[in-house]
């Protein structure tokens, strides 16, 4: 495959809008990465829209009639929490394989307003009351509660990752939450699961982000930033029966795979976007990414080698519980952070230096993406 | 049908056991030997359609447990629990204990109907009932 280069990144604030549509957000989410890459819509060769059912069917296209109509192929899809990451690994495939020389991955999310009827017929809800599958939390709170008894985690090492989080969104312009809070208030907020606080959940908003990628010569012809996509790769679901919650196991096997493919492995990264539904989902995937060995993830935590001038920053925009989590645009937000910390315009959340970015998606359990940008 | 004529909320996938328990209706696979539940057409480890009926519970060990204080489906904060049955498949369900008297992690538990309400009808799933063992 040949280079890949990001030329392009746009996001827009996640929170819950009354007053805007998840079209709105498309269109200005896709206006903003067309400026930074000093392109026209009409310069799309192809596009990939990274959007949850609930918001309709053909989201893409629907933000694509308020762009114009240039005859740009738009392809819709849905891959819960991974559908940006989908649609930008798409974008980057149809570079990288000549079909194209520019091409667009954009998400899209309202989950403010069309979460509540989701769950399909009776027959559905039957299926998900049987098992009290309601509150999404409680499976990251069983995963926590795991995680304690077996390796003593504190609770603190959540509320760390949390307050973490949370002190980055507040550097973020363009994260859902902005307040600051401290690991005391954040263990004595409102319960949700326990040992879950409303602070180390993501909460639910709409948004849009979108990312411009294109081949090395007209990335040269445009003067963008070096930022390279290195590696880009989709793992699926495996059987796990060795651990009631196997999302960790199953993206250690898939990060060794990619690290390898590569050539990069994970003591080279500068900064890390990770899949955060939870402050405790964050911490297993430091393991699981190779971050730290197994076990160690608490230790990391506490130290706070993830936050601003630790040794691994990770989510540096706020990730999931602070930037917030429409699903759709989620991934090419990430997507965008690590771009931004790879030319040097994080502002006061940059990471000196920035050169190795990984960033990684879960799609509800039974998708996976990685993905790598270098700073050339 | 339970013994009170309630009906399964899932009527494949749980019956009625003696003792006034109740077990799991799931499958196993001739192929590679795992007990899979909810019952599936191929097996999710090996993919072989070679699956013979197999019945879990209703004793288990709980794995994991956790409070649910939104109250999602009950309407009130209530325990929701994992168990491992002896078959090596994880299940997720409802606690039937109160939240100040909940089991901890290890504990034997035992699978019994639990009475639930969707869209007005009353229904039966089942829940993990602590034995008092650990
Ligand atoms: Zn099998």
């Amino acid at each position: 495959m040949r280079d890949v280069m990001v030329v392009g990144v746009g996001t827009t604030r996640f929170a819950q809008y009354e007053d805007r549509s998840w079209i709105d957000h498309g269109v200005e989410a896709v206006s903003a990465a067309l400026t930074d890459a000093g392109l026209a819509w009409t310069d799309m060769e192809r596009a990939y829209c990274g959007a949850m059912g609930a918001v309709g069917p053909y989201a893409g296209n629907r933000v694509g009639h308020e762009l114009g109509l240039t005859g740009v192929p738009i392809q819709n899809i849905d891959n819960a929490s991974a559908s940006g990451n989908s649609a930008f690994h798409s974008a980057c495939l149809a570079v990288g394989t000549e079909q194209c020389d520019v091409a667009i991955g954009f998400g899209v999310g309202q989950l403010g307003r069309s979460m509540g009827n989701n769950m399909g017929d009776e027959g559905q809800v039957r299926r998900f009351v049987a098992r009290a599958y309601g509150n999404a939390m409680a499976i990251f709170a069983l995963a926590a509660k795991r995680r304690m008894h077996e390796f003593g985690t504190p609770v603190e090492a959540f509320a760390k990752i949390a307050e973490k989080s949370k002190h980055y969104g507040s550097l973020n312009p363009h994260s859902q939450i902005r307040k600051r809070y401290t690991v005391e208030e954040i263990l004595e907020a409102r319960p949700i699961a326990d040992p879950l606080t409303l602070p180390m959940c993501c909460p639910v908003g709409d948004g849009g982000a979108a990312v411009i990628v294109a081949s090395r010569h007209v990335a040269a012809r445009l003067g963008a930033a070096p930022v390279r996509v290195r590696h880009t790769a989709m793992y699926g679901e495996t059987f796990q029966q060795e651990r009631a919650w196997g999302h960790a196991l199953m993206l250690a096997e898939g990060a060794r795979d990619f690290y390898e493919t590569a050539g990069i492995g994970p003591e080279e990264l500068d900064a890390v976007q990770l899949h955060d539904a939870t402050a405790n989902e964050e911490l297993e995937y430091y393991e699981a990414l190779g971050l730290c060995g197994v076990g160690e993830g608490d230790r990391l935590a506490l130290d706070g080698e993830t936050g601003p001038g630790g040794r691994i920053p990770v989510n540096t925009d706020g990730g999931l519980i602070s930037r917030g989590h429409p699903l759709g645009p989620t991934g090419c937000a990430q997507i965008a952070e690590i771009t931004r910390q790879l030319r040097g315009q994080a502002g006061p959340r940059q990471v000196e230096g920035a050169r190795t970015g990984l960033i990684q998606q879960t799609g509800a359990g039974e998708v996976f993406f990685l993905h790598m940008l270098t700073r050339e | 049908m339970t013994e009170h004529d309630t009906p399964f909320i899932v009527e494949e996938w749980m019956g009625a056991s003696p003792g006034g328990h109740v077990i799991l209706k799931g499958r196993r696979c001739r192929h590679c030997d795992v007990v899979l539940w909810p019952p599936v057409a191929r097996c999710e480890a090996c993919g072989s359609a070679d699956l013979a009926p197999a019945e879990l519970g209703p004793d288990a060990e709980l794995h994991s447990i956790t409070t649910d204080w939104t109250g999602t489906f009950l309407g009130y904060p209530h325990l929701v629990g994992q168990v491992r049955f002896p078959e090596g498949t994880f299940v997720q369900g409802f606690v039937a204990a109160p939240i100040d008297g909940a089991p901890a992690i290890g504990a034997a538990v035992r699978l019994v109907p639990f009475p639930v309400k969707v869209q007005g009808t009353e229904l039966v799933t089942y829940a993990f009932e602590p034995t008092g063992e650990q």
